[in-house]
């Protein structure tokens, strides 16, 4: 340290005098150089000057000389030629040297200047006269004056010109321009100079300086400082700096011949430090700066030697105080806590970590936080004692203790500290500390798993255990002792082969180890022998743990005893077996099909029978392929989920076939889909059989229509009246069930009146004997009806023995009858209804509903019980009285879909609405057909006669209305013309049509004008030969038909003998079609009176208005 | 009834409008009668405007059948409305000569 010190202060010595010397020498330099730049720039004036002097001089001498000659020779006033020719020559002479330019012979008295120029331009623009007049008369010896023209810059010298007796003649004027003698200035001269005239104006000069034309730079002249130029600035008496920033020294002298002007010397500072370089006068300053330079020189060469010998110690130092930053680097990048104490235990260190890890900050540091402060309470005293045994020379190692920061938390951590020393003595401890918080999370995450890994071992259904290679059991779980009966105790340690697998089984145990040998086994089943004998299979799954050779040091086995899954297993397949073996015997179809899909899962060889496939090929295929597109029943995608149900569908296994099925079907899922189960049953004979009987049914009914025939329409019960009947029944089973007949019997000779009867029906039952019993039951009643002194009470009651004894009614078998008798003559009804629903008497508005309980006429039904005395009631019709026979499927129509039967009452109600519909009596017909409709209509059945029956049952109505002939309207046609009849026909065929429309009869108006038309022109034609003079009467009248009647007046004919006008023979005559068309157009056409009266009439069709028919749903109580 | 002859050639077009009954059946035949059928291989009757057709009518038709028959030519009925065409149906005119319904 000392001799750095010295030898640095050495060297600072030497360096400050080597500066010192530099400066000096610098100053002297500087001084020098001032010197000499002043020294150079007067030498340039006084040079410059002296020649412009020279030069002036000349125009002097040669103004002198030519004033002289001129006063020798009297130029002026008389010149004669040989002084002209002396003065020019000389003035030639002074030309030639190409300095004069002009010479200018001024004489005052003249008008004119007298001009002799010279050889080179002449005077123009020079302003003589103003410059010559300046000039004083008495004016003598040459002076100069300044002028300048535009071509140049010329100096003029002034001689006068005196005579004799000095008296003014004139003047000589001598002018000239410095060009010449400035560029052999510029030329000899090392520096710059200006000629400045009193007007400080440039007149001459050096062109350039340092590249630059001095001239053309140079404005003014300044009169003090001489800055020559805006660009020149005098920053001293004698020295200028240009805009370049360039130095000169300036010397000005006074030109003495020309007062006014002046030269001005210049020389820069570079030439004076090229001059100081020849000028030097400094030798003290080389001494100062050579001894400058010789301490210089030993200092460098004492730091030089020296340096070595403070090399090593500064290296060490170095090293030293790298080593240190390369300790602090690596403690800060360290992420543990780094420190450092004194003695004191104060912390002197600490990198970065710990102020975060601790939160204190350089401030409680430098406050003096003490190193047991970052430790808690608790374990401070014994971190004290490591200390103290750190201070001994100890090694304590790690220690865990827990650590507090100054937020008062606290985290484990561990604590490793080692002593400090300076100069072989203890100096402090310095340590790291690590933060051990996640260490210790994980320690109690892996003792929890590791208890809970315990638990499951202990509690697991499965058998965990542990083997070597060679066999010996190293560890069992609760349920492997559980299973083999065996404790841990006896099986650890032991042979697992040998004890739980005997010989007989041991290939299980080679096999396994072969596997294992490759990968971990899965589901490998073994049967051990448990200690009480019992043969129970494991299924395991074993892994391996191996060495670092890969060796197998210990198999682990994770069983399942599958021992009773496996006797569920031989069970299912037994059962299955014994399913497939009933599948393959069972007389009808089994097939499984996915109920989403559609395509069949499974079939037994019966159900692939019907298909007409092999079982295997049905598999997969889509059922919907074999079923009949338009007979396939209920698809099974339709079939909800859980739905029982069956339905007949008809299968064909090609073209040629089809079989009809019986199919019953389940839909359930089985696993993540649903399937459809069906059961098909081969009713194809049955099929047969049935439409055998269908055809016997057909037969049978044919022969009830023989026995009971058609109901007349109309049946005339005296002249003036008729009675009108129509059934409409729509039967809902083909077997039958209702049947009915309307019968007439005529007036005998023995005073009996004619009578009708009118029965209706409804044998109990639907089966295929029903039509037979209807058959038998008619038969027998026609029989005692054609007793006809039976009254009607015993008809019923004879028909009821009778059928009682009949085999062919079992006993469960019986009937109920509504039984109307109406005599011809009289209109007295009887009545009887044997268990059957009363009927419906219409009258005007009334209706009535007959019998009522308890009158005569109401009776058991018909088969129930023989002996008994039928009852029979009685009632006197009316013109125009409605009667409604009905059987219970009308009134019992709305069970099913509103579970309610309509009482009589409610009939009776329902039945006086629909007639409240229309002004004029309703027709019985159309009541029946309003009061179906609508009660149809409040079931939301369809039931149509003839037609469609969606009810429950058969339903028949049979209407009955006494009509009256004559109750007609009439119009007699009397033809005057053929055009007024064609007219009357039309026009009457309108009228009846327009009341027709009224009537509820609105369509085949074309075809009731032909017939009203034939029908009259028969009559006009063929009744009364075209005569225009007979009149031909038209009746007409709307009941449940419309009658029409024409009566003629003529000879009548024979409508027996018609011909038939279709006939090949007569299809191309003329006439005779009238007839024919009558026939076709109409329902029913007949004559009276020798052909004379035709009745024709067109039925009423069963389309009433809308208006009579209430809406579906509405109440049949209005 | 109204009618309206177009004859081109040997073929007569007859459009009629109106009702064919006694009185129509009369004016048909007498505008018929009128007709030179001298050269006519073809009668079509247009029945578009025809509501109605009597015996009388269906006599005249058979008539003009006749006429036109026994030169060899043919007679055939057009447009005729669904009731016009049943009833000539019925009495089967269509085998005797051609019958198109509208």
């Amino acid at each position: 340290m000392r001799i750095r010190l010295v030898i640095y202060g050495l060297a600072f010595l030497a360096i400050t005098s080597a500066l010192v010397g530099g400066l000096l020498y610098h100053h002297d330099i500087n001084r020098n150089i001032a010197v000499n730049g002043r020294l150079q720039a007067a030498l340039v004036a006084r040079s410059v000057q002296a020649q412009i002097e020279s030069h002036l001089e000349k125009y002097q001498t040669t103004a002198l000389l030519l004033s002289h000659q001129h006063a020798v020779g009297r130029v002026l006033q008389r010149p004669n030629r040989v002084t002209r020719q002396v003065v020019q020559h000389m003035l030639s002479g002074v030309i030639r040297q190409g300095e004069l330019q002009t010479v200018l012979l001024y004489q005052p008295q003249a008008s004119a200047s007298l001009v002799h120029a010279g050889a080179s331009a002449g005077a123009s623009g020079f302003n003589w006269r103003g410059d010559v007049a300046a000039i004083p008369d008495d004016a003598s010896g040459v002076r100069f004056i300044d002028a300048a023209d535009p071509a140049g810059r010329r100096v003029a010298a002034v001689a006068t010109v005196n005579d004799h007796q000095d008296n003014y003649l004139g003047a000589i004027l001598v002018a000239g321009s410095f060009d010449r003698l400035e560029r052999r200035l510029t030329a000899s001269i090392t520096g710059h100079w200006l000629l400045v005239d009193a007007k400080s104006r440039v007149v001459a000069g050096a062109p350039t300086w340092r590249g630059g034309r001095l001239g053309s730079e140079i404005r003014t002249v300044g009169p003090e400082a001489l800055p020559v130029a805006p660009d020149l600035n005098a920053v001293a008496p004698d020295q200028l700096i240009d805009a370049a920033g360039n130095r000169y020294w300036f010397h000005r002298q006074d030109v003495t011949a020309w007062p006014g002007f002046t030269v001005v010397g210049l020389v820069d500072e570079y030439q004076c430090y090229r001059a100081c370089g020849m000028v030097f006068n400094g030798t003290r300053s080389l001494v100062i700066a050579g001894l400058c330079l010789g301490i210089l020189v030993a200092a460098v060469l004492i730091v030089r030697f020296a340096h070595r010998a403070v090399a090593d110690e500064k290296l060490v130092r170095d090293e030293l105080a790298k080593s240190e930053g390369r300790f602090r680097e690596l403690a800060e990048m360290l992420p543990e806590t780094i420190f450092e104490l004194d003695r004191n235990g104060t912390v002197i260190f600490v990198n970065q970590q710990a102020y975060k890890q601790f939160g204190y900050t350089k401030e409680d540091l430098q406050n003096g936080l003490n190193g047991f402060d970052l430790i808690d309470a608790a374990d401070r005293e014994r971190a004290l004692q490591n200390s103290l045994r750190i201070y001994k020379g100890e090694k304590t190692g790690l220690n865990e203790y827990t650590a507090l920061r100054k937020d008062g938390s606290r985290f484990p951590a561990l604590f490793h500290s080692s002593l400090i020393t300076d100069q072989g003595q203890p100096a402090g401890i310095r340590g790291f500390i690590i933060d051990i918080t996640a260490r210790k999370q994980m320690e109690d995450a892996l003792r929890a798993e590791r208890d809970q890994t315990r638990r499951i071992f202990k509690s697991s259904p499965s058998v965990i255990c542990g083997i070597t290679p060679d066999g010996t059991t190293t560890f069992i779980n609760q349920t492997g002792e559980r299973i083999t009966g065996y404790t841990a105790e006896e099986l650890v340690g032991r042979s697992w082969w040998q004890t739980l697998y005997p010989d007989q089984e041991h290939h299980q145990v080679e096999t396994l180890l072969a596997a294992l040998e490759s990968e971990d086994v899965k589901a490998y089943e073994m049967t051990l022998t448990s200690r009480a004998g019992q043969k129970i299979t494991i299924a395991w799954n074993s892994i391996v743990n191996r060495d670092d050779t890969g060796r197998i040091i210990e198999i682990i086995g994770f069983g399942q005893d599958i021992t009773k899954a496996k006797h569920a297993e031989a069970k299912l397949r037994n059962s299955e077996a014994y399913l497939r073996m009933i599948m393959a015997t069972i007389p009808a179809g089994v097939v499984v099909i996915d109920a989403k899909a559609g395509n069949i899962i499974d079939i037994n060889p019966f159900g692939a029978k019907l298909f007409g496939y092999r079982p295997a090929s049905l598999i997969g295929k889509d059922y919907h392929d074999f079923v009949c597109v338009d007979r396939i029943g209920l698809c099974p995608r339709e079939i909800p989920c859980g739905d029982r149900g069956g339905s007949d569908v008809v299968l064909h296994p090609d073209s040629d076939h089809t079989i009809h099925v019986r199919r019953t079907h389940t839909r359930f899922p089985v696993g993540d889909r649903e399937v459809v189960v069906q059961s098909l049953i081969d009713i194809t004979d049955i099929k047969q059989l049935m439409r055998k009987q269908s055809i016997s049914i057909d037969l049978s009914k044919s022969l009830l229509g023989l026995v009971n025939g058609r109901i007349a329409r109309y049946t005339p019960l005296n002249p003036k009246l008729a009675l009108f009947a129509q059934a409409q029944a729509a039967r809902c089973y083909a077997e039958g069930g209702d049947h009915y007949f309307l019968r007439t019997i005529a007036a005998d000779d023995e005073g009996r009146t004619g009578r009708t009867i009118v029965s209706l029906k409804d044998q109990s039952g639907h089966e295929v004997g029903c039509v037979l019993r209807s058959i038998i039951t008619d038969l027998i009643h026609h029989e005692l009806l054609d007793d006809r002194t039976l009254t009607m009470a015993q008809t019923m009651s004879c028909l009821n023995d009778r059928i009682c004894e009949l085999d062919s009614f079992a006993t469960a078998d019986f009937l109920t009858a509504i039984t109307l008798e109406i005599d011809h003559a009289s209109l007295t009804m009887h009545y009887a209804a044997c268990g059957h629903p009363p009927f419906l008497l219409i009258r005007g508005r009334e209706v009535r509903l007959i019998p009522d309980t308890d009158q005569a006429g109401g009776n058991l039904a018909i088969g129930m019980i023989g002996g008994v005395a039928f009852t029979a009631g009685r009632i006197q019709l009316q013109v125009g009285d409605r009667l409604v026979l009905y059987t219970d499927g009308l009134t019992e129509m709305p069970q099913r879909n509103r579970s309610f039967v309509i009482n009589g009452e409610r009939l009776g109600r329902m039945t006086h609405n629909v007639l409240d519909t229309q002004p004029v009596p309703k027709p019985v017909a159309i009541i029946c057909q309003d009061l179906l409709q609508k009660i149809a209509a409040l079931c939301d059945e369809t039931v149509i006669p003839d037609g469609k029956n969606t009810s429950a049952d058969d339903v028949t109505l049979i209407g009955l209305e006494v009509e009256a002939y004559n109750r007609c309207e009439q119009q007699v046609i009397r033809p005057h013309s053929v055009e007024s009849l064609a007219g009357q026909i039309k026009t009457l065929a309108a009228r009846i049509s327009t009341e027709g429309a009224r009537s509820g009869i609105d369509d085949a108006w074309q075809n009731f004008r032909l017939v009203l038309e034939e029908s009259i022109l028969n009559a006009w034609k063929h009744g009364h030969g075209e005569a225009l003079d007979k009149p031909i009467t038209v009746r007409w009248r709307f009941g449940n038909d419309l009658h029409l009647q024409v009566i003629d007046s003529g000879p009548g004919f024979d409508f027996n003998r018609l011909g038939n006008p279709t006939d090949p023979q007569g299809m191309t005559r003329s006439s005779g079609r009238g007839i024919y068309l009558m026939r076709h157009l109409t329902d029913q056409l007949w004559w009276e009176d020798h052909g004379r009266h035709i009745h024709l009439v067109f039925h009423r069709p069963l389309k009433p208005a809308a208006a009579d028919i209430a809406p579906a749903g509405a109440s049949d109580d209005g | 009834m109204e009618m309206t002859v177009d004859q081109q050639g040997d073929s007569i077009r007859i459009e009629l409008r109106g009702d064919i009954d006694e009185l129509g059946a009369n004016k048909l035949k007498t505008g018929f009668n009128e007709l030179d059928l001298s050269n006519c291989k073809q009668i079509v009757f247009d029945f578009g405007g025809v509501n109605y057709i009597g015996s009388a009518g269906i006599g005249k038709m058979l008539i003009f059948y006749k006429a036109i028959a026994s030169k060899g030519g043919r007679l055939a009925i057009e447009n005729a409305n669904k009731a016009v065409y049943d009833l000539l149906k019925v009495v089967k005119l269509d085998t005797i000569f051609t019958i198109t319904s509208a």
